[in-house]
């Protein structure tokens, strides 16, 4: 009978897996001063009513959620005069020009030129203007609204949705550069390239003892032409039995460092962002390798990427190395190199990473029955330690691009 | 279901699993003769090496090959010698029973219907997991109870309504039922005119242990998994026709099971495209065969294909797999309908993901290169095969909140 | 109604008969009757499931369920490759008879229910329910 994966279901339900900002909030956390006497708990952030229930309680607890972000809202907005930052908006550089750079957000933010003097890019404008840590005037000394920071800004930020990713990630805390792949100004790659270039015909021979003895006696077959891929004689292993199956051209993603190409990666599948992890010393003119790598693309005007959208978006990235170090499974799912793709649909952003796997470097049947364990694991588990056939450089981390 | 007070707790049948690691010892349905292992100091371990080389040379096909039909109408091989659905099912997992979930088992919930074997006796997969979901419609039952009460005596505090005098406790069931008997008419609405049918009558032979039961269930093979089958192992002999016994060879099954690919089924092989269902399934599937991975179909899942490591008794899926036709061939280029095809929009990815990340499955989009018609025309079926190239991209949602640190 | 090719009629058919197969030998649904005749746009299904398959979410959690279903149930089949459309699903809808769809919990009358089942060529058969308009969502 169908719904079999109902024990699966029921496996998650356990897991909190969820992420509160797909939930209506409860803005009650909002209002500090709120001394709740009720014994009716607050509900936890993002927990939601069913439905109404017809009692004064609930009515109560969503109209003081309502209003504690009413207020929230309300709230005066001050710029306290320790970090009082001005700036002015230079249209023909298409920048911001801060005198006096103050307080922590410039640890990460804008990029000082040879007289001293810090320009902050669009993007950062906006955010610093909207988050009120910065006052920014026009050319002619008259103070520029947010509205007029939008209006004079966005179009050097890359779009509406680039903006929104980024200042969502900073928000959340994370630092963030633009690639330089920022834009899309360099010269398609012209020279004569397959449709994919990593596709190998797959191999039928693998070495192996008796394989050899076997070959050595009779020689390599080939491959017949109308079947069975298995030919009627006898075998010693099952893994020459699955040598013989070894038919289907596949990607094999580099194991190794290889050279970086952005050239043929076009709009919006470019990396528009490098995403570093908040860390209290971070050097903006002088950044680490970036943690991620994010590319945003308008959910209402472009399709997930095809495959040759996205393998040029792959080799614009550079190779993980950590890649060989993990097992098999976790290999399998962060693959050689990956991507963030933030998808925007009208201000609603989903995050999904895209990983450049190779399955074909990572067979199965390989695998010994005395790494295995019975019984059915739940999904999760039980799989440490193991390394499928681990290979792949120790070079150090790519840094191409930059 | 019924009473409030406390039941006894249910007992956890004591269930005895099968020894799963000898039952599939076998991979695939090929024996093969291994060679003795050679022991240095023991040169009596090496005649045994040369006397298994020289005289165990038992190919690895089953003699007689095993056997299913190929029936049209449910586009799928069936399988209904014993031999065969024990071979297909024991070693690789190939097909699903035709009654069951996965394995065929549908005897057995018979039998047992039946009385004929005891209660907790050798349960199915499909009745472990039926027990679970009582619980589990159970404990929705309890939580709707809880938040009932939970409402009712907000509702008395707030002198909206009265409770009954016996207090806070919730009221009995059968109390309830007699006075709110009108709410639960709609689980009572008289039937629309039932037209009567032949129905087998269980009371009547709970008593008879021994009485036969049929086994109206078959394992069935999808056309990919029997093409496997063919093709790759040379372990299965699909036979067609009326009678269901003239055997197809190999090129003729896959014209075939391509036709049988679109619905309805292409008359006429001359309209096969290089991207039809079977070929874009099947070249995904002898993919991962080929690499040790045991394939079932994906469908309760919303994907193509399911990956399992050793199979589904020993763990749980690992990947989904999604398959992306690619249409990257210079003679694609101005075919507006297949580039169309190419395009996905993010929301049906969003939906598929999120199903996949709720029963922990990663999602693995297998993007396939479709040839031209050009470069495939004429070919036999291993050239054909290699005109094709997958290749495989992992996808998970990204947390905001869960990669900061 | 509708004029059939015989690679539909043919394929009908076997939907049909794979969805019967599987309420009555392993849903273990009762009183199932095929209904072909030209007042349906395309074959149904009718039975009895031997519990309720569908609470209303208003349902009071202390009245007990009847341990035995007595609600006829529709069911659609369909192949997993067709493709539908809204304009199709109304068809099958206004096909269904008319009244006797009872009152729900809240007293209101019944929106028309029925069971699309998806049948899958490994002989999978998936159910969904569909509800002609929209019905108060079940808590999970």
């Amino acid at each position: 009978m169908a719904e079999p994966e109902a024990d699966n279901l029921r496996l998650a339900q356990n897991v909190q897996d969820g992420d509160i900002s797909d939930e209506t909030q409860d803005f009650r956390f909002l209002n500090l001063f709120s001394k709740s006497s009720d014994h009716a708990s607050i509900p936890k952030r993002g927990e939601k009513d069913f439905e109404p229930n017809g009692t004064d309680l609930q009515d109560t607890v969503l109209a003081e959620s309502r209003q504690a972000m009413h207020d929230a809202l309300c709230g005066e907005r001050k710029h306290t005069s320790k970090t009082h930052v001005e700036g002015i908006w230079r249209p023909d550089k298409n920048m911001t020009e801060v005198k006096i750079p103050r307080g922590t957000h410039f640890k990460s933010l804008g990029k000082a030129d040879n007289k001293g003097v810090l320009w902050l890019l669009p993007e950062e404008t906006i955010y610093m203007v909207e988050r009120g840590n910065l006052e920014c005037w026009w050319e002619d000394g008259v103070p520029m609204s947010l509205e007029g920071a939008y209006a004079s800004c966005l179009a050097g930020c890359g779009g509406l949705e680039r903006y929104q990713v980024y200042a969502y990630l900073k928000r959340a805390g994370y630092i963030l550069q633009r690639a330089p792949t920022f834009f899309d100004d360099d010269e398609i790659d012209t020279s004569p390239r397959l449709p994919i270039v990593t596709v190998r015909a797959s191999t039928s021979q693998a070495p192996g003892m008796f394989t050899s003895i076997y070959n050595s006696v009779f020689g390599p077959k080939a491959l017949p032409e109308a079947g069975p891929l298995v030919s009627e004689s006898v075998y010693r292993s099952y893994e020459s039995i699955y040598q013989r199956l070894s038919l289907i051209p596949s990607h094999h993603p580099p194991h190794d460092p290889v050279a970086i190409n952005s050239a043929n990666a076009r709009l919006p599948y470019r990396i528009a962002y490098y995403m570093w992890k908040p860390v209290p010393n971070f050097k903006k003119s002088d950044p680490p390798p970036p943690d991620f790598r994010i590319s945003v693309v308008n959910a209402r005007e472009m399709g997930m990427p095809t495959l040759s959208q996205l393998s040029p978006l792959f080799d614009s990235v550079p190779h993980d190395a950590t890649a060989a170090k993990k097992n098999l499974f976790q290999r399998l799912k962060d693959g050689y190199r990956n991507v963030i793709v933030a998808v925007v649909d009208s201000g609603v952003t989903s995050f999904l990473k895209f990983a450049d796997v190779g399955f074909a470097d990572e067979v199965m049947y390989k695998r010994k029955p005395a790494a295995r364990r019975g019984g059915k694991q739940g999904g999760r588990g039980g799989r440490g330690g193991f390394r499928g056939g681990g290979r792949g450089g120790q070079g150090g981390r790519g840094r191409g691009g930059r | 279901m019924g009473s409030t007070t406390a039941p006894a707790p249910p007992k956890k049948p004591v269930m005895k699993k099968p020894n799963y690691n000898l039952l599939h010892v076998n991979p695939l349905p090929l024996t093969i003769q291994a060679l003795p292992p050679l022991i240095p100091h023991n040169p009596l371990s090496l005649l045994h090496i040369l006397y298994t080389y020289l005289f165990c040379r038992t190919p690895c096909q089953p003699s007689p090959p095993y056997v299913g039909f190929f029936n049209p109408a449910t586009r799928s091989v069936h399988v209904v010698d014993a031999r065969s659905i024990q071979a297909f099912w024991n070693s690789g997992f190939f097909g699903k029973g035709s009654l069951s979930r996965s394995e065929p088992t549908w005897i057995s919930r018979r039998r047992r219907a039946l009385g004929i074997i005891g209660k907790d006796e050798d349960l199915t997969a499909e009745e472990i997991t039926e027990r679970r979901r009582q619980e589990r419609k159970q404990f929705k039952l309890e939580r709707a109870r809880a938040e009932k009460e939970r409402i009712q005596n907000q509702l008395a505090q707030e002198g909206k309504i009265d409770l009954p005098a016996d207090g806070a406790s919730s009221p009995q069931p059968d109390a309830a039922a007699a006075g709110e008997s009108d709410i639960t008419a709609a689980a009572t609405v008289p039937a629309p005119p039932i037209e009567p049918e032949e129905e087998e009558d269980d009371e009547l032979v709970t008593d008879k242990p021994s009485i036969f039961v049929e086994d109206l269930e078959h394992l069935q093979l999808t056309p990919e998994e029997a093409f496997f089958l063919m093709y790759g192992l040379g372990a299965l002999q699909v036979t067609v026709g009326p009678e269901g016994n003239t055997p197809v060879d190999i090129r003729n099954a896959l014209c075939l099971f391509r036709q049988h690919s679109y619905f309805p089924a292409l008359e006429n092989e001359v309209y096969l495209q290089p991207d039809d269902t079977f070929m874009l399934n099947y070249v995904v599937y002898h993919h991962f065969r080929s690499l040790g991975w045991v394939v079932r179909p994906g469908v309760k899942f919303g994907v193509e294909y399911l990956l399992y490591n050793r199979g589904p008794v020993f763990s749980h899926a690992e990947f989904g797999v999604l398959i992306m036709p690619s249409y990257s061939h210079p003679y694609w280029a101005n075919d507006n309908k297949r580039k169309q095809k190419e395009l996905k929009p993010w929301h049906w990815l969003h939906g598929i993901n999120r199903v996949s990340a709720q029963v922990k499955k990663t999602l693995i989009l297998v993007y396939v290169e479709v040839p031209s018609p050009e470069e495939i025309k004429g070919l036999d079926v291993t050239e054909l095969l290699k005109k094709y190239g997958v290749r495989e991209v992992a996808l998970r949602r990204w947390l905001v909140s869960r990669n900061r640190d | 109604m509708t004029s059939y090719t015989p690679a539909e009629h043919q394929a009908h058919a076997h939907l049909l008969q794979t969805v019967h197969a599987n309420l009555e030998h392993t849903a273990l649904w009762t009183s199932l009757t095929a209904h072909t005749t030209s007042t349906y746009p395309r074959p149904l299904l009718s039975g009895v499931p031997p519990a309720p398959i569908y609470v209303d979410p208003d349902a009071d959690p202390n009245v007990p369920l009847p341990a035995a279903s007595t609600q006829r149930e529709w069911v659609l089949p369909v192949d997993l490759r067709e493709k539908w459309s809204p304009k199709k699903m109304a068809q099958v809808f206004d096909s269904l008879p008319a009244g006797d769809w009872g009152v729900d919990a809240k007293g209101g009358l019944r929106k028309k229910r029925l069971l699309l089942a998806v049948v899958a060529e490994d002989s999978t058969v998936v159910y969904y329910f569909v509800h002609d308009g929209v019905v108060k969502p079940r808590q999970n």
